[in-house]
Formats: C-alpha cells, structure tokens, sequence
C-alpha cells in the first residue's frame, strides 16, 4: 500500500541519478528534382526506465517529428510540411536480440545489444516527394527535427509513471537546419 | 424570472458536469480494465477526470464557504442544512472509505495473484527449452557451414563459386548462401529468392568477429518468422589466398519458428506483466480512488443541493414567521412541493392571508374610529358649551376647550383621573363634579341642574346637564357659563331700579327739602327753647338726608344711564398725577389717616384715545375705595403702577392699597351693584368702574395680594375711537385672587 501510494515518488527519486537524454548529433537535408532527403544522426540515450522497460518486454516507440519551414522577412516563419517518423526498439526474448522496426519504412533489423539497436534505431535516412509544394532556390528553407518517447504508446498503467517521472522525459529540443539545393553543397552542422 | 433561469441554468450545469464526470469515470475504468481498446485515451480521460475533480471541488467549496457564512450569520434554515449536510457527507464518506480500503486491498492482492512462481518458472523453462532446440540446430547448421567452407576454400574461380553456392544451398535448403571477401565485399551469392538482388549482408559487429577468426551464429527474428544466421571465416589454402566468410541464412522449420513465437510471447508477456505490477497497481488505485473520490464529491454536492432544496421551503417559513412578527401579514411563500411542507406552506399563506384580511379590517375601523374622533374633537372644541366626559369608572376621558376656559383649569393633566380625585385637588368642583356621581349612583338617565361653583376667576353660575351614555359607556357631562348672562340680566335689573328710584325719589326730594327749609324759616325764630332746637335738629336732618338721598339718587342715576363717550386723545400718567393731587390736597377734617400715594409711571407710555372725563371717574372711585376700605388713624398706602404692554397694545393700571383687601366671597360680586362691605355708599363705585371699563372696551379685576391689601388691575386699549365705539357694550370685567 505504502509502495502504491508513493510510487510516482520513489519513481522521481530513483531515475534522477540515471538520466540520459536523446540527442540529435548530426543531420543533412538537401532538395533535390523534387525530393527532399533527409540524412540525420541521433544519440538515442535510453537511461536505466526506458532499458528496463525495453528489457521487460515493453517496446518501445521513438518518433521523430520533422517540419518543414518557409523563411519569411517580416513575419515569423510559415510551416510547409510536417512528417512524423516512428521506429520502435523492442526486445526478442526468445532470440535474445533487441528489434528496432521503422513503422513507416517497414524496416525490420535485431540486434545483439540495445545500444547497437539504439544506435540503428537513431541512424536517418529518409526521402519526400516535395514536389507539390514546389520549393525554389530562390526561397530559403529550413528544416527542424525533434526526436522523443512516444508515451501515449506505452501501455496504460506506464504511462502515468512515464509522464511524471522525469528520467522518462528524453525528448530533444527542436534542431533546425537550411535546406540546400542541387546547385548547392548541404548545408552541415 | 431571470433569478429563476439563472438557478434553473445552475442546476442543469450541475446535473451535465456530474453526468459528465460519471461517465468519464466510467470510461476510465474501462480503460484501465481493456488497455489495448480504450489505451489511447487513457492519459486524456485522465485529465478529463483530474479537471472535473478540481471543479467539483471548487464548486463544492464555494457551496460549503457560502453556507459556511450564512451558519455563522445564524440565517434561518443554514443550521439545519449544516447539520443534513455534515449527516450526508459522514454517510456518504464513511462506507466509501471503508469499500475503497478493502476494494485497494483486493486489488493488490487480486493482482499480486496472477504472479506465481510456478508460472515464471515454466515460462523460463519453456523459454530456455526453446532455446536450447534451437541452439541445436544451430550447432549442426554450424557443423554444415564449416564443411561447405572447407569445401569453398580450394575454390577460387568465380564461376566455380557461384556454381558450388548453388548446389550447396539447394542440397542444404538454405535461403541464401553468399561467399564475402574479409573485408566485407561480395564474392558470390545464392539465393532461394530469385527476386534478392542483393544478399543480406551481415553488420559490422559480425565482420568485426569473423576478421577476427571467430565464427558467427545467431537466430534472428523475421516478420515472416525465425532464421538462422551463420557466418564462418574460409581461410585460403595457399598463402597467396585471401580469406574470405561464408554467410548461410536459414530460416527456422514452421514449426519450430511458430512454438517459440508462441513461448517467447508469451514469456514477454509475464515479464511485460511483472514489470508493470507496480504502475497497475498504482493505476488501478489511481483509477479508484479518483472514482471514489469523484463519488464523495458528486455525493456532497448533491446533498448540498438537496438540503438547500430541502430547506428552503422551511427557510421562507422562518422568513415568513419573522416578517409576520415584525407587522407584514401581506406575506405569501411559494408552494413548491405537494409533500407535508407543502402542505404547512399553504396553511402558513392561509394564515396570513386571514391575518392580512382581519388586519385591514382592523385598520378600517381605526381609521373610521379616528375619523369619527377627530370630528367630535372639531365640534366639541367649537363648542361653547363646555363638555367633560367620563367613562364607566367615573375617570376623565375628554373634554374640550370650552370647559377649560370656562373653569379655568387646564384638564391635560388631569385626564383619566377619577372624579374623587378631581374634587380633592379642585375642591370647588364638587358641586359641579357631584352632579356626575349623582347621575351615576341613580337610575336616571339624564340630569339637568343650575350650580354655582367659586372658582378661581371667581363664583361661576353654570347650567349642567349630564347624561348617561348608551351600554354604560360613562356619563357626559355638559355645562354652559350663564354668569355672564345672569349678571347682565341682575345689571339690566339693577338699571331699571336705578332709574325708577331716579324717577320716583328724586322728584319728592325737592318738595321736601323746600318744605322742610321753609318750616325752619318760618317757624324757627318764633319758638323758643327746646321747641327751637328740636325743630332746628329737624329740619337739618331732613335737609341732610334729603342731600344724601339726592346724592344717592344720582348715583345711581350716573349708573343707569348710559352716558355719551367723548374721546380724545391725552397722557393717562397726567391725569393719574392730577387726581392724585387732588387726593393729597383733600384734607377735610373726617380724613385722619395719612394716605401715602406710590406711583410707578411708565415713562414710554402711549398716548391714549379714551374719555379722560370718565377715566378721571374710575381713578376717583378706586382712590376713594381703598381709602375708605382701609382702617382710620392707620399709616395706609395705594400703589398706583401703569405699564404699556406692547404685544398686546394696552395700557395696564394697577391699584395695591395695603388694606384688609377683599372678602374672598366678595370677589367674584365686587363689580356688582351693591356689593359692598362698607358701612356707608352707594355700594356703586366699584360698579361704575366696570361699567366705565367696559365702555372703554377694556378689562378690570380685582383680587388679594399675598402680603395684604387688594389689587385692582385695568387694562385699557390704545386703538382709535373707532373701535372703541364698536366694542363700547362689550365689556370685560373679571375677577381673581
């Protein structure tokens, strides 16, 4: 009952010490005949909740949320597009190998570590056809990408625990970037 | 009507909120209970929960502060409502508390239940039981991938290769058989799928094992089931070859893929399970005791509500009972119930309408009661006549303006008082007031008597009449002043007498005074002796009586006839100091007491319009009666004062002499003719004095002084002669102590 009662406490408590965070180390976007690609690195730190609860049969659903901005002079920027990408990290008990799945690719890898799944899982390399929004090199673009725990994925009686403890809140800040064009290198950072 | 939507709107809000959070508990409970059909919107109903809660509670709180405030104000009903309220709270609270213990305990435990470790034990076993079949047919595929390694390592030409990788993978029922250089290039490939293009080469971690001269095997799951991966180094036979890796996946038999599936979901499940022991616990507490504490809460307020509904009806009876206290009978509450309050609701507006109607009533009445009142006030105090009315008791109840100024008593303070009581403090009244106790004390109904009383303005004849009123209601008592009229009937008497004895004595008067001198003449010098002394006694003594009788006579002859005014404007204060000195200069032998005269003369006194000839007549008179009043050989005074009274445009004279003053039963008569104490006069000074007054339109009185002597007081008006001539039969003479 005591446990009951203050388990979002102790969850608080606990995870403070084993806090990691994902973080989007690299990434390229460039436009090109009509298609934007997308190249991006992200160090997805899963920290102890999120591993145990991966080890514990629990997947894992990471999204990542991209928008695509129209620089404007005077006003604030107008938002073209947005894509949400999912990829889910799960554990196969049977194998003993952890399964990172791009729900929207249909990728389907395993791996023999969570790290290595991680590190998979973090690795983008995505395409468009922007075609339809008839993007010119004589605006300028940018492009912005977070990445986070999906909680709403989480089963029910997680998902409290995962919105109140802030070990499970990995999410990272918003990282914008230029689109480069043909007749342009991409843009790096 | 807007106060009526306003509370009807109120509650409707209050019933939607409380359906609604009814049923967003509802559905969360649901959701905790069937996680995979309602899961996605648990963390919404959630808020959804948490939001109706907090409003709830903000509700409640103002409900309970509200009554709260109206308990301490101590407004009528907010005590009962109180005490329902806290009851419904205590009976609402106490099971739920008491459910939630044990529905908490019960979930524990119930949850705690589906872990066994029989259960975890099986599943382990099943899992490693899985594992380690397929551990074995991994072994041998290993074994197989070893030959078929030594076997591709003398071969060296491509063609060879591909060939060999056919047969090999074809024999072996491999899905794809590939040959990679060490450095991860491919040689050769074979492929059961005549659609892969490209092998499914093997990831860094593997190449980093094989370059190191380990071999590689993993069973790897597949969404189309599980496979087997084997990558073995195939070390070149001369030293000029280089090594090379021989990678063989193998997909795992149906049925082998399909049990350990089966075993190795539903491992996952125990452990998914196990690890979320703790959140379900929580979540499932977490969902009841926001559901219980949703229910108090609905629960309060709508004991709230219901005990203000309760209430209110005995609320606007208290309020009702209060005004009806405090004088409105004109309250109505509303009947909004057909149950026994309802029913005391229509009795309470029954009664004040019956109070209400009965008031109005009693209002009517009063006011026709004041009305009839205020008339009989007008016409008593327009009344000349004077009227006291008693009640049943013989107390004083009314009486009018008349009755005052006849007695001369101020009856304000002596209203309610007994008629016993009366006489004792106004002795004089007795004959008056007796005529009541009479009346009362027979069988008659009406009395009518002729009284005289003394009082204070002197002896008052009045004709009464007391009457009893209907029911023993008390007596009425009705008196006229008739001394005014009986003194002008006695003066008019008194006239007529003056003017026969003027007629019929003074005519024989002369004859006989001639005769009687022509006696003495013609016989006093022929007798002798006694004969002529008593002849010469005779005849003075008829000529003495004869003077005085003629004096006498037109006494009252000055007195009888009415004589013609001749005004004319001239100083009182000088004719007061001529007739004075007049006085002072009468020293004839028979006045042998000094007669010391005081004047007190108004510097700022008016000319007056008056006939100075009569005035003189007035001063005369009163100068000889206070001499004559006061005792011979005695050192006697008369004060005379005259004083101008402004306000009332009148010129007052007063006369104090220090004698014995008036005979108190004399006082109210001194006016009269012949009403005198003196041995000797007409007994028509003070009379003729009146009359003058009266001519001159002005008032005289007389009284007692308190240090001795008597005071007479006149006060004549300034105004012209015209008015004197108007009012020259409309004298004023009263008298008073």
């Amino acid at each position: 009952m005591f446990r009951l009662v203050f388990l979002p406490l102790i969850l608080v408590l606990t995870s403070l010490s084993a806090r990691a965070d994902f973080v989007i180390t690299s990434g390229a976007a460039q436009h090109i005949n009509g298609f934007l690609t997308l190249s991006a690195t992200l160090n997805l730190g899963l920290g102890n909740d999120a591993s145990e609860a991966i080890n514990s049969g629990i997947p894992l659903l990471i999204a990542v949320q991209i928008r695509l901005y129209k620089k404007r002079n005077y006003v604030w920027d107008q938002q073209l597009a947005q894509w949400r990408i999912n990829r889910e990290i799960s554990f196969h008990a049977l194998s003993g190998r952890y399964i990172v799945r791009s729900l929207t690719q249909e990728k389907f890898d395993s791996f023999e570590t969570l790290s290595e799944a991680a590190t998979a899982a973090g690795r983008l390399s995505l395409h468009w056809d922007t075609s339809a929004l008839e993007l010119t090199a004589k605006h300028k673009y940018d492009l912005s990408l977070r990445v986070f725990p999906d909680f709403e994925a989480l089963p029910a009686p997680l998902r409290l625990a995962a919105y109140l403890t802030p070990t499970w809140h990995l999410g990272s800040d918003w990282e914008r970037w230029h689109l480069g064009f043909p007749q342009a290198e991409a843009v790096r950072w | 009507m807007i106060k009526l939507v306003h509370k009807l709107a109120s509650q409707a809000s209050a019933a939607i909120l409380c359906v609604l959070l009814l049923a967003a508990s509802f559905l969360l409970t649901i959701t905790t209970q069937l996680d995979a059909l309602f899961g996605g919107y648990y963390t919404a109903l959630l808020i959804v929960n948490v939001i109706g809660i907090v409003l709830l509670s903000g509700f409640i709180l103002v409900a309970l502060i509200r009554l709260w405030r109206e308990f301490k104000e101590r407004t009528l009903g907010s005590r009962l409502t109180f005490r329902f309220l806290m009851t419904s709270i205590l009976l609402a609270a106490l099971p739920l508390i008491v459910m939630y213990y044990f529905a908490v305990q019960f979930l524990s435990k119930g949850i705690d239940s589906w872990f066994d470790v029989r259960i975890e034990q099986a599943l382990d076993d099943a899992l490693l039981l899985g594992r380690s079949s397929i551990e074995a047919i991994k072994t041998d595929l290993i074994e197989k991938v070893e030959r078929h390694a030594l076997t591709l390592s003398n071969v060296t030409d491509q063609l060879d290769i591909v060939r060999l990788l056919d047969e090999l993978r074809e024999a072996g029922q491999y899905s794809e058989m590939s040959l990679y250089s060490i450095n991860g290039s491919i040689i050769a490939s074979s492929s059961a799928d005549a659609l892969t293009l490209l092998p499914d080469a093997p990831d860094a971690s593997v190449w980093s094992k094989v370059r190191q001269g380990q071999r590689f095997s993993a069973l790897e799951p597949q969404p189309s089931g599980l496979r087997l991966r084997v990558v073995i180094p195939v070390l070149g036979v001369r030293i000029s070859d280089a090594d090379r890796a021989l990678q063989i996946l193998q997909p795992m038999p149906i049925r082998y893929s399909q049990l350990g599936e089966s075993v190795q979901l539903a491992s996952a499940e125990y452990d998914k399970l196990q690890y979320l022991r703790g959140p379900l616990k929580f979540s499932f507490v977490l969902t009841l005791g926001l559901v219980s504490l949703m229910t108090l809460l609905m629960a309060i307020w709508i004991g709230i509500f219901f005990a203000r509904r309760m209430f209110a009806p005995l609320r606007e009876l208290a309020e009702g009972t209060r005004a009806v206290a405090q004088g409105n009978y004109e309250t109505q509450l509303p009947v909004t119930s057909t149950d026994e309050l309802g029913v005391l609701v229509a009795s309470f507006n029954d009664m004040t309408s019956q109070i209400n109607r009965v008031q109005t009533q009693v209002k009517t009445s009063q006011r026709e009661t004041e009305n009839q009142r205020a008339y009989l006030e007008t016409v008593l105090s327009h009344l000349s006549s004077g009227v006291l009315s008693f009640d049943a008791e013989l107390n004083l109840r009314t009486f009018n303006n008349a009755a005052e100024q006849i007695l001369n008593v101020s009856f304000a303070s002596l209203k309610n008082t007994s008629t016993g009581h009366l006489v004792d403090r106004l002795e004089w009244t007795e004959p008056l007031l007796g005529l009541v106790t009479k009346l009362k004390q027979s069988e008659r109904t009406e009395l009518q008597e002729e009284i005289q009383v003394f009082a204070a303005s002197g002896r008052k004849t009045l004709i009464c009449r007391v009457t009893k009123l209907s029911q023993d209601q008390g007596l009425v008592l009705v008196f006229d002043d008739a001394t005014e009229l009986i003194r002008a009937q006695r003066d008019a008497a008194w006239g007529e007498v003056a003017r026969r004895l003027a007629h019929e004595i003074k005519n024989p008067l002369t004859p006989i005074a001639l005769s009687a001198e022509r006696i003495r003449h013609k016989y006093l010098h022929k007798l002798e002796g006694d004969n002529k002394e008593t002849l010469d006694r005779a005849t003075r003594t008829i000529a003495q009586q004869v003077d005085a009788m003629k004096e006498m006579v037109n006494a009252f002859s000055s007195y009888s006839q009415p004589v013609k005014m001749q005004f004319t404007l001239f100083d009182l204060n000088q004719l007061v100091r001529d007739v004075v000195e007049l006085h002072r200069a009468d020293k004839t032998p028979q006045k042998k007491s000094v007669f010391e005269f005081n004047l007190i003369l108004d510097d700022d006194l008016p000319i007056i319009n008056a006939d100075p000839n009569r005035l003189r007549q007035v001063l005369n008179n009163l100068i000889i009666n206070a001499r004559d009043a006061q005792g011979a050989g005695e050192k006697t005074s008369l004060t005379i004062e005259s004083r101008h009274r402004q306000a009332e445009n009148e010129i007052e004279l007063s006369f104090v002499d220090a004698g014995p003053g008036f005979e108190p039963g004399m006082i109210g008569r001194v006016f009269e003719p012949y009403a005198t104490s003196k041995e000797k006069g007409t007994g028509l000074g003070l009379a003729i004095v009146r009359r003058i007054v009266d001519e001159h339109a002005g008032l005289v009185r007389a009284s007692n002084v308190a240090s001795g002597g008597a005071k007479v007081l006149i006060r004549l008006p300034i105004n012209n002669a015209s008015d004197l001539v108007d009012n020259v039969c409309v004298g004023r003479a009263t008298s008073s102590n």
